[in-house]
Order: structure tokens, then sequence, then C-alpha cells
């Protein structure tokens, strides 16, 4: 194992190497900040390029993207209520609000840091395990996968807001909206309304930026007639050190961190499971088991330190099936796996024997993307928190351009551009509403996943449904979704009848 | 403050070129110049050009997503063809239902001859099949097949079979006992459906999706069996974590000429392949696609093309010209076209 890093870290240990790192880090930290590109687009945009280098040196710098842009969209969720990438989304929840209780700061600051944790320790995690840790992923099966969707589809109530049932009908809609094209399994085509441009379905990017990004500038756009004259946000740099968090604060995040960068990390493992999916379970898990759950939402700590660490864990879950076994857990990787494949690299258990040195390569040289960008963002933010002093009606057209210009980068599609502008308009009803946007997405997310896996498992078992109780892992988490709303619906019970008792006393 | 602006304008401004320089062409529609534009750089001759064709800059459509083998193979035709042609060849992937999204904008797409699609017909067929979509070759200007994978490779946990007859055997004593991992609208769904039945054996076929699935599904042991092509499994069948049973090729394979063909274990008419073609919207003038064929007729004989293409794709190279594409396709629709029954 020493013996292998060496050899890695020998191979780039040169100039060139460095500076592919330091170059794909910064690129995936800058293109990551731009709303409407995703990770999966920051590395797919530089893939011909790696084609041109050498092996070692193309897949790291695709790799250090993949790092660079997982943290870098944490700063326009915190400092614009804008998802950077997909996989941020729950930042915003929490980091926002943050940024308008004036601590955007210390949100970029923690989130910044805890994103530099998961993703040094998914990766030495990754480096120190990644056989066993891929035996284990292979354990799962369509039902063990239908039921942990199961029970992240039952968390979505935590996000719900003040009413549970509107919570679910929000939820509701979310999977009606992701079930429009094509079904899974057998291809029927659904809510296509006779037009081929839906057939292909709805893909998430548009969706979120047209929920999250347009939906903010519209609000916004609302309220510049009232407030030409609003005074730029108060951002106080100068006296902020470090990172702008304390000691202290840091210690009371650790449990929270623990758990969610070991989600990141176990979720991201799964084939299937993306940090989409995986910053939004860890925020509502943390917001449910939290001793302070109605704090979530109105800018702390805990739902940055979820959502940043997880994501950034997933990265090297991800990473283990793929090296291991050739398998991609997500669209990143599959990209990545594209990289290897062009330069006749096959991932795989033979990789190991047969190129040491490149895959050692790409290990090391993940610890060191961690660090440099750790390093880069530690400077760049204070450099990307003057954006809150641009006046909103310069700072959102350009978001406006970068959005409509993004969703067509996705899929190349004039079609997407208008999938944003629908959902900008239907997220802009959403904030009027007051409806709660996570349960929404929740839906959205993990719908297609419920029934995809429902239905394969029941090829598998040929109609029988007891294998999902009777699996171990399935039965577990079905159990838990079970537990989980039960006592949810007790506690709400019991919250209310005490605010009863509390208005007519 | 105003250095900030500037900057934030250039990111934009370049990240608009970047878009644009890659999609443009497909999306917004220009008129083709009847003659190459004045003050351009002079293109070298193509061979004998019956057209003069490209004046500018061609995109390929690839309808899959990035990082695939039909992705891989058309990003190196855009390197071989933009080294002939002196015209940048641009890769770009529409996805969206098995192929269909980006195959149906190239086919409606304008027919100046500056968008081309690279697809297969495993995906073209297999969308027929299960009636998700009536788009065929008769709604393109057919180009030229520049790619053909039949290396359909059955493969089973290890040590459940002795070899492929002690599987056969076991798998028509027991139909519906063995659990065959595919994607099951997919091209490993019809190549299942066809060893079946040329087979004589019956399997329960489960749905895990494509990509790296099928080999996660065998190799977890939820399912006996897997099907797909020898790329995706070489690494495992070398580690011996996944046992070959046969190849659903007419000949055995480059990569691993141990493995049974269908043919010699009394399967013959199993084989099922799928062929890689460059194809026009509607209404392109046949003479570009005759220039397109051309070229890549050049391509062929270019050594270091041959070796990228078979490390890729597993497969020897393949051509075929302009003029035998559309029987070819017939052809092997014919022989499929059956398996609409199996398949709705």
């Amino acid at each position: 194992m020493i013996e292998n890093l060496a050899i890695g870290l020998n191979a780039i240990l040169n100039p060139t190497s460095m500076f592919v790192i330091v170059l794909g880090v910064v690129i995936g930290i800058v293109l990551g900040t731009i709303p409407g590109i995703s990770v999966t687009m920051t590395i797919a945009l530089f893939l011909p390029v790696s084609f041109t280098m050498d092996p070692l040196n193309g897949i790291m710098l695709l790799v250090g993207m993949y790092i660079g842009a997982t943290s870098g969209g944490l700063i326009p969720s915190i400092l614009l209520n804008m998802p950077g990438t997909p996989a941020n989304v729950g930042t915003c929840f929490d980091g926002y609000p943050m940024t308008k209780n004036g601590q955007a700061m210390k949100a970029l600051g923690i989130g910044l840091v805890v994103s530099f944790v998961g993703t040094l320790a998914s990766v030495i995690m990754m480096i120190l395990l990644s056989v066993p840790l891929a035996r284990f992923a292979l354990g799962f099966g369509p039902f063990e996968y239908f039921a942990i969707a199961m029970f992240s589809l039952s968390l979505l109530c935590s996000l719900a807001g003040k009413s549970i049932l509107i919570g679910i009908a929000t939820g509701l809609f979310g999977m009606i909206i992701s079930s429009v094209g094509m079904a899974p399994i057998d291809a029927v085509t659904r809510f296509n309304f006779g037009t081929w441009q839906l057939s292909g379905g709805l893909d998430v990017l548009p969706v979120l930026v047209g929920m999250f990004a347009l939906a903010e500038i519209m609000v916004n756009a609302e309220k510049s007639r009232k407030l030409s004259k609003e005074p730029a946000a108060v951002i106080d740099t100068k006296s902020v050190k470090g990172f702008g968090f304390t000691g202290q604060e840091f210690k009371q995040q650790i449990p929270n961190l623990t758990r969610s960068t070991g989600l990141g990390l176990g979720l991201g493992l799964l084939p299937g499971i993306s940090a989409t999916t995986i910053n939004l379970l860890a925020y509502s898990l943390a917001k449910s088991s939290s001793k302070y759950p109605e704090k979530f939402g109105t800018g702390i700590m805990d739902g940055v330190v979820a959502t940043e660490s997880s994501n950034s864990a997933a990265i090297g879950g991800a990473m283990v099936p793929l090296m291991t076994l050739g398998i991609p857990g997500d669209m990143a990787t599959a990209i990545l796996l594209g990289g290897f494949m062009i330069h006749g690299l096959q991932p795989g258990p033979l990789l190991f024997v047969q190129e040491t040195a490149l895959v050692y390569g790409i290990f090391v040289s993940m610890a060191i993307a961690s660090f440099v960008m750790l390093i880069a963002q530690f400077y760049g933010i204070r450099l990307f928190i003057k954006v809150l002093k641009v006046p909103r009606y310069i700072l959102l057209p350009i978001i406006f351009t970068m959005c409509v210009v993004g969703a067509f980068g996705v899929n190349h599609r004039i079609f997407d551009t208008f999938v944003v502008i629908f959902f900008g308009i239907i997220g802009y009803f959403f904030v009027k509403a007051k409806l709660p946007v996570g349960p929404f997405i929740m839906g959205f997310i993990l719908g297609p996943m419920v029934e995809t896996f429902f239905r394969r498992a029941l090829m598998l078992s040929q109609g029988d449904y007891a294998p999902f109780l009777t699996r171990p892992v399935s039965g577990l988490f079905l159990a838990g979704t079970v537990i989980y709303l039960v006592v949810l619906t007790i506690s709400r019970y019991r919250a209310r009848a005490k605010a009863k008792a509390a208005a007519s006393a | 403050m105003k250095k900030l602006l500037a900057l934030l304008l250039v990111a934009v401004l370049v990240f608009g070129l970047v878009a644009c320089g890659n999609g443009t062409p497909a999306a917004t529609p220009t008129p083709a110049p009847a003659t190459p534009a004045p003050g351009g750089e002079p293109t070298p001759e193509p061979p004998a050009p019956a057209v003069n064709w490209p004046t500018r800059p061609v995109t390929i459509v690839v309808p899959l997503a990035p990082g695939g083998d039909t992705d891989l193979t058309a990003r190196i035709y855009a390197r071989f063809l933009t080294e002939l042609l002196g015209q940048p060849f641009t890769v770009i992937n529409v996805e969206g239902a098995g192929g269909t999204v980006g195959a149906t904008q190239v086919s409606h797409g304008n027919p100046d001859g500056y968008t081309v699609l690279w697809y297969h017909t495993g995906n073209l067929f297999s969308n027929q099949l299960t009636g998700a979509t009536d788009l065929n070759h008769y709604d393109f200007v057919m180009s030229t097949i520049g790619m053909y994978c039949d290396a359909n490779i059955l493969v089973a946990y290890p040590g459940l079979f002795a070899d492929a007859e002690d599987f056969l055997e076991r798998a028509r004593a027991n139909p519906g006992q063995y659990n065959a991992a595919v994607a099951i609208t997919g091209v490993s769904g019809m190549a299942m459906r066809l060893l079946e039945r040329y087979g004589h054996f019956e399997t329960n076929l489960v749905d895990v999706g494509g990509g790296g699935a099928i080999a996660a599904s065998v190799m977890g042991g939820h399912t006996e069996l897997g099907i797909g092509n020898v790329v995706q499994f070489a690494s495992h069948i070398e580690a011996g974590t996944l046992q070959p049973l046969m190849i659903a090729s007419t000949q055995r394979s480059i990569v691993f000429p141990d493995i049974p063909t269908v043919a010699e274990l009394g399967l013959g008419g199993a084989e099922f392949g799928r062929s890689y073609f460059f194809a026009f919207p509607q209404n392109t003038d046949p003479a570009i696609a005759q220039a397109l064929s051309d070229a890549v007729a050049e391509i062929q004989n270019n050594p270091e093309y041959v070796e990228i293409m078979q490390e890729t794709s597993g497969m020897p190279t393949f051509f075929l010209p302009m003029a035998e594409v559309m029987d070819h396709i017939s052809e092997r629709w014919a022989d499929i076209e059956f398996m609409k029954a199996y398949m709705q």
C-alpha cells in the first residue's frame, strides 16, 4: 500500500502534473459557481481536452474538476440562493438565510472547510478500503435500492414546513413532473403531449435552475421597483479571521459532520445514487435528528455542514466502483470512464496491477486536489463575496444569461431553455404561495428511483413481494421508513396539542 | 468594483462563445453559403469532391451520453475527419429517450450538410420494436457505416456452469429459473431474446439498466446471467469475476478467442450486431453525404485510426460506402422485425 502510494506520488511529482491539478480544481470551482453549469457538464466540456494529454494528466484534470466544481457550487447557493450545481441544492436552504443574516463569510467558511473534510475523508477511505467497499456496494440489488429510495422519500416530510399535507402534495407534484417522458423499464412514453421534445423527459438541471435561480431573479425583479435604492448588503470581510467560525462552533458540528460524511461516502458508493440526491438526504437527516429542527431554514451552520460534507464525500464513494470495477456510479464518473477508455485503459481489478502508477497517481492527486480546493477557495471567497456588492440590476441579468445558456449546454437543445423559463414561473408561484420547494425537488429526483427499482425488484422476484421484507438491508430501511413516519406523526400531534393548550390557557 | 464587473462580463462572453461554438449550427439554422466564404482559409482538396464541402465547422450529434462507446467512437472520427478535411468536426451530445431525441432533432434539422448524426442500429431498431418511435433509416440521408459491433458476450456468475453446453442443458431443463440481467428495451434485451429463441431455452429477463450495471448485477450475485459487449466485460473476464459462456457473433472475438460463437453451439441465427452510421437530415444534398462517405473510406487506410478504433471498440474496423448503407440496414431490420411481438 505505502509502496504503491509512493509510486503514485512519484508519478505526479512534476511541475506539469501539479499544474494540471491546480488548473482542474480552479476551473472546476469557477464553472461550479455558475448556476446552470453542473459538475457533469464541467467534466464533459473538458473531456476532449483530456484526450490530447497523457492518460494520467488527462484524468487528473477531470478528477480535479470533479472536486472543484462540487465544492464551488456552494458559493452561489449561499450568496444568491441559486445552487451552483444540482449537488448543492440543499446548501441554499440554510446558506442563503445565513447571508441574509449578515453571516455570508461564516457560511462560506464552514461550507468550504466541511467540503474539504468530506473530500479528504472519502479519498482516504477510498485509498485504504476500495476493494472491500466495492464488494459492499455490489451486494445492493433492486430490493435494497427501492428501500433506500422509499426511506429517502419519507424524509421529504422533514422539509415540508408548517403543513405536512402541503409538503406531501408538492412532493407528489414533483413525482408527477418526473414521470414526463419515457417510462423506466418498458419505455412507454408518458405526458409527452405528442411532441418528441418531451419524450426524453425533463433534465434535472433546467428544472432546478428554473425553480431556484430564475424564481429568485423574478422575486428580486419584483422588489426592484420598490427598493431601487436598496443599500448593498453590508459584509464585513476585514474583521473576519480565518474561516469565520470559532473552534467551539466547529466542535458542535462534529457529530453532524461525521454522519453526513459517512452518508455521502456510503451512498456515493452505490451506482445510481448521485450527489444531487445525497445532499438533500443529508440535510433532511440532519434536520430530523437535530435537537432544534425548527431552526433549520433560518440560517444555521448545521444545514450547510450536512449538504457540503455529504456531496463532497460522495466523490470518493463514486470513484470506488469506477476504479475497482469499471462501473460508473453517476454521470460524472461515466464521463471519467470515457476518459480512461479513449486512452485504451479499462478501469477494473487488473488496472491496479498493470497500471499501479496511474491508479495510485490518481488517488494521490485527489488528496492533493482537496488541499488545492481548500486553499484556492480560502482566497477565493473574499473575491466571490464581492458579488453581493454588485447592483442587482447588473448581476441578475448576467446570471439569467448564464442560466439559460447553461441549460442549453446540458443537452444542446433550445427546448431546455424553455424548460428553465417554465419552471422559473412555477418556482415564482411557489415563492408567492409560500409552498416548500424542498419536497418538490425530492419528489422529482426520487420518483423515478422508486418506480424503477420497484419494478426491477419485482422482475427479479417474479412478482413476489416477500424479499422486500426478508432481505435484511431492504427490511431495515422499510422498517425505518415506517418508524420515522409514526414518530413524526406523534410528535407533530403532540406539538399541535401543546400549542392548542397554550392558546387556550 | 469595475474590474469585477468587467471580469464577470468577460466570463459571460467567453462562456457564451464556448457554448455557442458547440451548439449553434444545430440550433439556429443559417443558410449554407453557395460558395466558400471569401477570405476563408484555403481548405485542402477532399478526395474526388462532387461538392465543395465542408467550408465551415461540422457538428456531429451523438444522441447518447458522453463517455459511452458511441460517443468515444464519434470523437475518434471527429479527430480524423478534422485532420483529413481541414474543417473542425465537433461532437455534441443530445441525449434523451434512448437516442430518439437527438436522432429526431437531426432528422428534422437544417439540411445544410453541417449537422450529422452518429448513431447505431441497435437503439434505432430497439426504439422501433418497443413502439417508442417510428423514426427509422428512411428519415435520414444515410451517408456511411463506420463501425460494426457484434461482440455480445453471455456471461455467468463464475462457477455456476461448467461451460456453455452445461448452461444450455440446464437452462432448457429449468425454464425461467435463471435470471438474466439486461437493459430490457435496449440492445442487450434484444440480444438475450434472440439467444433464447435460437437456443430453445427460457430465462427470467431482469432489467438492471445499461452501462456497467449488468456486470455489477452478475458479480453481485443478483442475477446468474448477463449479456453485454466485450469492452464492458473485458477486465472482469480477465480477472475471473465473470465467466464467459458464448459470444453472439459470426466470428470469435479478437480479444477473447477462446469463447465459442453461438453458431458453434448450434444457435446459428442468434448473432446480433449493431452498425454505427453517419446520417444527415432529410433533404440534405446526397453529394454531401457521398463526400463524407468518401472521407470515411479514406480514414480506414490510416493505421493510426485502425489502432485507436480497435483498442476502443474491441472489434476489427468496419466500413460500408453510401451505396450499400440502405440495403444493409434494411436487411438487418428484416432479420429482427419479428421481435416486435416480444418487445411491446
